[in-house]
């Protein structure tokens, strides 16, 4: 790509295209000192590309594609079963700017979720139906949460009013609608896919799930492989959940550390929705490589957290005696879903009307209060 | 004011119980100095004339007539960075004579269907009148009325997180907490003049542990979703009707169901009711687009522009015609009801417990004049009423009942959020979840800058070039603050707008990660630098320091 091709593009599109051909230091670089860098390295048109780059950049993307959705093949009746989470998607094929980066990544969700739907249905049966259940579950789930939310509206700017029904003091002149009111269009700034370190980070969503998020460096992985010895070629990618007594030490081989789950992982995972089979206990999650013999090195080690109990406490203070019957009746009005949540500026307003029910049938579950 | 155990009027000295009326003032930071018109920025300037200033308003009438009453406010940080700034003050203006003459337009336009031309002259009126109040009472600076109010006594201001940063989620790290709260503390001393007594927690959202750091900043209470005291260890002896000392020392309100139900339920609450004013039929929409397109952004979509003439009418689509006064008689109606079933709340729980309830009853404040557009109307003839009609509840700040009841139960709160569900599923899915990687990355780098910076000395820079480094350690604390703004993982994860949310959380946080090689590596484009320091100009005191600690 010649210099004045580069010296036209935008700061971002540059850095995509650094990103590409992984040039070193590119994020501390100004547009200048990426131009001339580009220049030095040749970077050919995208344009240009080969076809057998092409291909082979469509494999590598093919590769990382994630397999659907996995979960633990052993099960207790008290274990609940940790689920797969999307994956937050990179996109590897992107060539020409953070714009394209975006189509790309949305196009790739679509994919991976029809991907998805499509291994469900190669499940065994036990695993169909465990499925079901969960799927029964959520919508017993979004029932209950359909009678305590407050209206999920959305917000006018981005909503053509109904049409009239009678003579209205205004013109009656069709109503050009233009599209959604976007932003204007910027760039979109760079993010790295990966920060080239290892590190997992676990958070609370509500008192039975939790997040984690990693990132493990092929040194990290070698090393693992390589404690593992003989049995490290054959091992997988595993996240291991564990549970710790109060002050126990955090780690996973640590004494009072008990392993709740191993989650088999696919290779390209970067972070997964852990249920827990409890709240108020200490949590936390290794990812590593697990033998076949079971034997297992963690690459990386996540914080530890404690989700909340969800309940009202067992313990009491003697002091201050409590009026039980008032904490049932508040339990009860929150457990009814009597109770909305808040509707913020940017959100949804507090009221519905029916001819909102429908719209905010498609918003259940993305909407609602913050 | 509001301090006093009793009025003239001869309310006895302890009623029977309290209310803690709360508004939640918030809004993102949106400042587009690169662009003439903004969308996003009409966020703001419709808050101002449909929420802030009428509720100013209310507050002057009740002080002008002498009533005493007691309302708890929250105005964060970022919101007060966008009312005292000059850019957006004169943007405003701007705004607002283009509503002027709009409303103009609408008189003359409407000047054979005289229930509409009468609107219009109320629209005008009402917009002239912000302009007044706006311009030549608060020289364009409604903090300052804020502040006037909160020195008469009867206003009580909080702060919030610097930027709404949603605290649980952030890995536990107390470094990134006082990251949020000390930054906020610091600049509501510089826009209010004194430390602040209260903070809203950024969505409700509280973890064990933050009430350490708030009491680090002296902070006295924080409010908690009703499932945060409820669920409290131990069991909280007056459920959620006195609040609870954590062990950090910090007091824990939380919010009454009943209260709330009254004002949100889309089934019950009053917002729906018919005679109030139709959101979603605006002039912006409804007129013919060539006339209205003047007034449209750059790009020209359809938008609201604030001049609404229909009621809610019923739950069809047919719209009768708006009418003020009929809409302000019911919003007294509504303010009589809810105060009503306050007091028999009050008699009940007061029954049960033996000591004054207090019933904390939070909302947004966009919800009042925003949304419902009556109700600052509402608002203001409850609290009237409340003075003047009744003896059994008063009117309360939470900084004055702490100062009455000074004596609270140690118990700690739950890990609790006021979004659906009550914990953090609002923030934390599929569609914002990956924000969270570079979100906490951002904020280990942070730390690790801010440590250096205080090991080397770099808050006392001599040479040209340390100057340039304090300025981009400062402007990287600026950039993480406003990525972890919990308003765009709210946008995203609701789907209006989404493209902004997500443009303005990587824009933030590849800002963060270009400063922080630069002073890595030592080489810092200060063009560069200062094209970020002038658009993202929030915090002008900011410390970085504070990640330090």
């Amino acid at each position: 790509m010649k210099r004045k091709e580069l010296e036209a593009k935008t700061k971002p599109e540059l850095l995509a295209l650094a990103q590409r051909i992984d040039l070193p230091g590119r994020s501390s670089m100004t547009k200048d000192d990426l131009v001339a860098a580009l220049v030095r390295r040749r970077i050919p048109s995208t344009a240009r590309r080969s076809s057998k780059k092409k291909a082979a950049a469509k494999k590598k993307t093919a590769a990382k594609k994630p397999a659907a959705r996995k979960k633990t093949s052993k099960k207790t009746s008290k274990k609940k079963v940790a689920k797969k989470k999307a994956p937050p998607k990179k996109s590897t094929t992107s060539k020409t700017g953070a714009r394209k980066k975006s189509t790309a990544r949305k196009a790739a969700t679509r994919k991976k979720t029809a991907a998805k739907k499509a291994t469900a249905a190669k499940r065994t049966t036990a695993r169909r139906t465990a499925t079901k259940k969960k799927a029964t579950k959520k919508e017993a789930t979004k029932k209950k949460t359909t009678a305590r939310k407050p209206a999920a509206r959305k917000p006018a700017a981005k909503k053509k009013p109904a049409a009239p029904q009678r003579p209205e003091p205004v013109p009656a002149t069709p109503r050009p609608v233009p599209p959604s009111a976007p932003a204007p269009a910027e760039p979109q700034a760079h993010l790295p896919g990966e920060y080239g370190e290892d590190y997992a980070g676990l958070m609370v969503r509500d008192p039975e799930w939790l997040y984690v998020y990693w990132e493990v460096t092929p040194e990290a992985l070698a090393g693992a492989r390589e404690r593992l010895g003989p049995e490290g070629e054959r091992s997988h990618l595993v996240l291991r959940i564990l549970s710790y007594a109060a002050n126990a030490e955090t780690s996973p081989e640590g004494e009072g550390a008990e392993r709740i789950e191993d989650v088999e992982l696919p290779e390209d995972a970067t972070s997964w929705y852990v249920q827990v089979p409890q709240g108020d206990r200490l949590y936390g999650v290794a990812v590593g490589l697990r033998g076949p013999s079971g034997a297992f090195q963690a690459c990386v080690t996540s914080n530890v957290v404690r989700p909340p109990r969800g309940d009202c406490a067992e313990e009491t203070d003697e002091e201050w005696a409590s009026r039980d019957e008032l904490l049932a009746r508040l339990s009860e009005m929150l457990d009814g879903g009597s109770v909305p949540g808040s509707s913020p500026a940017l959100g949804l307003p507090p009221y519905r009307r029916p001819a909102d029910e429908e719209r905010s049938e498609d918003a259940e579950g993305a909407g609602g209060s913050r | 004011m509001t301090g006093a155990p009793h009025s003239p009027s001869g309310v006895p000295a302890q009623p029977v119980g309290y209310l803690a009326f709360v508004l939640h003032a918030h809004l993102p930071y949106v400042r587009h100095p690169e662009h003439e018109r903004f969308l996003e920025e009409d966020w703001l300037f419709e808050a101002i004339t449909e929420t802030y200033i009428p509720l100013i308003e209310a507050c002057n009438h009740l002080l002008r007539d002498g009533v005493r009453f007691g309302l708890t406010m929250s105005l964060t940080p970022p919101l007060c960075g966008m009312l005292t700034d000059p850019l957006l003050q004169q943007r405003y203006v701007r705004h607002l004579d283009r509503l002027i003459e709009l409303a103009e337009k609408e008189i003359a336009r409407t000047r054979r269907q005289p229930e509409f031309a009468s609107l219009a002259r109320e629209y005008r009126d009402w917009f002239r009148r912000a302009r007044t109040v706006f311009v030549d009472q608060y020289d364009h600076d409604l903090v300052r009325a804020f502040r006037e109010l909160q020195e008469s006594g009867s206003l009580e201001v909080m702060t919030c997180g610097a930027t709404h940063g949603f605290l649980p989620l952030m890995l536990g790290n107390r470094n990134l907490w006082r990251g949020q709260i000390v930054t906020a503390a610091r600049d509501y001393e510089r826009h209010f003049g004194r430390r602040p007594r209260g903070i809203w927690l950024p969505e409700c959202g509280y973890e064990p542990g933050v009430d350490e750091v708030l009491a680090g900043e002296e902070i006295r209470f924080f409010v908690v979703d009703t499932h945060g005291l409820l669920h409290a260890t131990p069991r909280p002896r007056r459920a959620v009707y006195a609040p609870i000392m954590t062990p950090g020392g910090v007091a824990a309100f939380a919010r009454d169901p009943e209260s709330s139900k009254q004002v949100w339920s889309a089934e019950e609450g009053y917002p729906g009711d018919y005679t109030y004013r139709e959101f979603y039929r605006d002039v912006g929409w409804d007129l013919d687009y060539e006339y209205v397109k003047p007034y449209l952004h750059g790009g020209g979509q359809r938008t609201n522009l604030g001049i609404k003439y229909y009621r809610i009418t019923g739950p069809g689509d047919h719209k009768q015609p708006y009418d003020f006064a009929r809409a302000r008689a019911r919003a007294d109606e509504h303010a009589g009801n809810f105060m009503f079933n306050r007091e028999r709340q009050a008699e009940h729980l007061r029954g049960v417990l033996g000591r004054p309830p207090i019933i904390v009853a939070p909302y947004d404040a966009e919800l009042f004049g925003h949304w419902w557009f009556e109700g600052p109307w509402f608002l203001e003839s409850l609290l009237r009423k409340i003075a003047c009609d009744q003896r059994t509840i008063e009117t309360v700040t939470l900084a004055d009942y702490l100062e009455r009841e000074p004596v609270q139960q140690v118990a700690s709160p739950s890990f609790s959020s006021w979004g659906y569900k009550g914990y953090c599923e609002v923030w934390l899915e599929g569609s914002n979840d990956w924000i969270y990687r570079h979100l906490h990355r951002a904020g280990m780098r942070m730390i690790e800058l801010a440590q250096r910076a205080a090991r080397e000395g770099w808050a006392h820079p001599g040479t040209a070039e340390e100057r340039l480094r304090w300025r981009a350690l400062c402007q990287a604390a600026r950039e993480l603050l406003l990525a972890q703004s919990s308003d765009w993982a709210f946008i995203m994860k609701t789907g209006t707008m989404t493209g902004y949310a997500v443009a303005r959380t990587r824009e933030h946080l590849a800002n963060f990660l270009q400063l922080y090689e630069a002073l890595r590596s030592g080489r810092i484009d200060e063009a560069s630098l200062t094209r970020i320091e002038s658009k993202n100009n929030l915090f002008p005191e900011i410390d970085p320091l504070v990640w330090a600690d």
